[in-house]
């Protein structure tokens, strides 16, 4: 089956007072309808900046995104990348929907809940009539589980919870019946417990509604409870992308060894060592590194990785990495990396 | 007068009102302003009923007579009850002040909007415009454009519009600069809404009460900038009562017959003050509930 997201080489750059800066640079992925794929990476690693990028919302004026965005519908497939304003809204919502980071601050504050939810409805014309909308609105509160809906629908932001408010805003994305959901850290905003809830509901809703899902986290454990693949970005770039069971077993790239090494596994509480953080900091992308971006914190550096950059490389099927030492990397022993 | 408008937040220098407020409270002074308020708007609809002289028929005869329980607040040159005047007046006062305070809100919330939030070349016209608008003092610039205009209701309400709406522009803008940020306006362009639909629905609420305030305290300042320009001449033609050409009219016949000045003098006061209590208690109520 033909992919529902094909991005080729989206590279955005964003004007700044010291000229030109690629936040994003030659990101390819794509997504499948029922897939699920996660994008990890730090702070400032253009996790957000790929999403915003797809539907044009960087919230920079003046920026530019070259490459392809091919999203395919029953009908045909459209590059996202060309189309006007006008024609980003009519795919925001219905085709394709957003969920940002904080579902708090998501939530108009001077809007009741059930408005919130029937106004994406009513401002494209996906329901009839208020009514129309308002039943789908209680089925909708229903099906990401807010108790008491009727009652609820009534009520402000304000007297919601985070993971309450998390809920009300997947239910306002999932309100036009859109193909592919980009979630953008739905759950950092989150107590821990809340986060599972939260997690475990939108993988039920996506695999129940057959949707493609685009799960940005830096959080590791999030990726492997619910992405099948996962694609792990560094200074604006992917370095690793690969099924999240093979880049568990054995990543490719230093980046995401180091990622797996200071995430905490309960299964090797005794025996295991313990947490490694990944010496030095990330790059100011205006002061990127020559050659592998990673290489100044990689301690597997050689002198090659300091000159050319480093392109992506198919190192095993369906696995693509970044880094000139992804067969050695494999076959060393799993502590050796970074302790 | 002027000066006093360039502070966004400026509450008239009445120390009466503010005595007045400390001896009854916060909630009490509101209670008062909007109660003589009341009686000021109930007198000057029912004026036909209450006064049984025509605000305009002259009656030469009986001009320049004092108080008296026949004529309360005098006559004046012409004979007219002056008593009767005065309610009329004030309806005409009143409607000036409150929709000279209503259209540049309106237009001021609206131009202020879109500089906000579409940013750019939109943000830098409007901008310009209110900054030069802003350059003349209140009084010159309504004063201007009613000399252009010619006296009447129709050019008080663009002088008044015109000189007032780039204070409203310049809250609005601030506002909307804030709250676009807010992550549920990129949440609400995720969904897919247009940009008219953002603007009008999702931020105009958000944003709205600052000016609210700022128009309560506005309210008192433009109905004594109308009675200012009635007194410069530039009101409505007579024999329409205002009060300010009332004064205007009195003026010289202030040492003979004082009640030509001094009564509708004080109906502006109590006016103002009125104004100024509810205005600032709505203020600080809208205040609070943010």
């Amino acid at each position: 089956m033909a992919p529902l997201l094909d991005i080729r080489g989206l590279t955005t750059v964003i004007p700044t007072r010291r000229g030109p800066m690629t936040v994003v640079e030659d990101v390819s992925f794509s997504l499948e309808a029922g897939q699920c794929l996660g994008l990890v990476g730090e702070s400032g690693s253009g996790k957000s900046m790929v999403c915003r990028s797809l539907l044009g919302l960087v919230p920079v004026p003046g920026y530019s995104t070259t490459g392809q965005a091919l999203y395919r519908n029953a009908e045909n497939s459209i590059d996202l990348l060309t189309l006007s304003e006008q024609a980003l809204t009519r795919i925001r919502g219905r085709e394709i929907a957003m969920i940002v980071q904080d579902a708090i601050s998501a939530l108009n504050p001077v809007w009741r809940i059930g408005e919130q939810i029937t106004e994406a409805m009513l401002s494209n014309g996906t329901a009839r009539s208020r009514d129309a909308a308002r039943t789908r609105a209680l089925d909708l509160m229903r099906q990401v589980g807010i108790p008491d809906s009727e009652n609820r629908l009534n009520a402000y932001p304000h007297q919601f919870s985070g993971g309450m408010c998390q809920r009300v805003v997947i239910a306002a994305a999932l309100a036009c019946s859109p193909k592919v959901i980009i979630a953008d850290e739905p759950t950092t905003a989150l107590d821990v417990t809340v986060q599972d809830q939260i997690l475990k509901l939108l993988i039920a809703l996506q695999r129940d509604l057959g949707l493609g899902l685009l799960l940005v986290t830096h959080d590791m454990g999030v990726v492997a409870q619910s992405c099948q693949r996962v694609a792990v970005m560094y200074a604006g770039q992917i370095v690793e992308i690969a099924d999240t069971a093979d880049l568990f077993a054995g990543p490719h790239h230093p980046y995401s060894k180091g990622l797996l090494d200071c995430t905490p596994r309960l299964e090797s509480a005794d025996d295991s060592p313990r947490l490694v953080p990944i010496p030095g900091m990330p790059p100011n992308l205006a002061e990127l590194p020559l050659g592998c971006r990673f290489h100044p914190r990689c301690p597997l550096a050689t002198e090659a990785c300091r000159t050319d950059p480093i392109p992506l490389r198919e190192t095993a099927p369906g696995r693509l990495s970044r880094c000139l030492r992804a067969e050695d990397l494999a076959a060393m022993a799993p502590e050796a990396v970074f302790a | 007068m002027t000066d006093m408008r360039v502070v966004p937040s400026a509450r008239l220098p009445m120390p009466f009102s503010g005595a007045l407020v400390r001896l009854v409270g916060q909630r009490g002074a509101m209670g008062a302003g909007a109660v003589i308020l009341t009686l000021f708007i109930g007198a000057s609809l029912l004026a036909p009923w209450i006064s049984p002289y025509d605000p305009v028929d002259q009656n030469l005869r009986g001009a320049l007579k004092p108080p008296s329980w026949e004529h309360l607040f005098g006559t004046d040159n012409f004979g007219r009850d002056v008593f009767t005047r005065v309610l009329y007046a004030a309806k005409i006062d009143l409607r000036i002040g409150f929709l000279c305070v209503f259209f540049p809100w309106v237009l001021g919330t609206i131009l202020g909007a879109l500089a906000g939030y579409f940013g750019g070349f939109v943000d830098t016209v409007i901008m310009r415009t209110v900054d030069t608008f802003t350059a003349f003092p209140f009084l010159i610039m309504a004063i201007g454009v009613i000399a252009v205009l010619g006296p009447g209701v129709t050019s008080m309400y663009i002088a008044l519009t015109l000189a007032g709406w780039s204070m409203y522009a310049r809250i609005v803008r601030a506002e909307v600069l804030v709250v676009k940020r807010a992550e549920y306006i990129l949440a609400a362009r995720a969904l897919g809404y247009s940009h008219a639909r953002i603007l009008a629905r999702h931020i105009l609420p958000n944003i709205i009460t600052p000016t609210i305030i700022f128009a309560m305290t506005d309210i008192v300042l433009v109905i004594l900038s109308t009675t200012t320009l009635a007194f410069l001449g530039l009101g409505l033609p007579p024999p329409t009562p205002t009060w300010g050409t009332m004064i205007a009219e009195g003026r010289s016949f202030i040492f003979t017959a004082w009640w030509m000045v001094t009564l509708p003098g004080l109906a502006i006061v109590v006016v103002g003050i009125a104004l100024s209590l509810l205005g600032d208690g709505i203020a600080d109520w809208l205040r609070d509930r943010d």
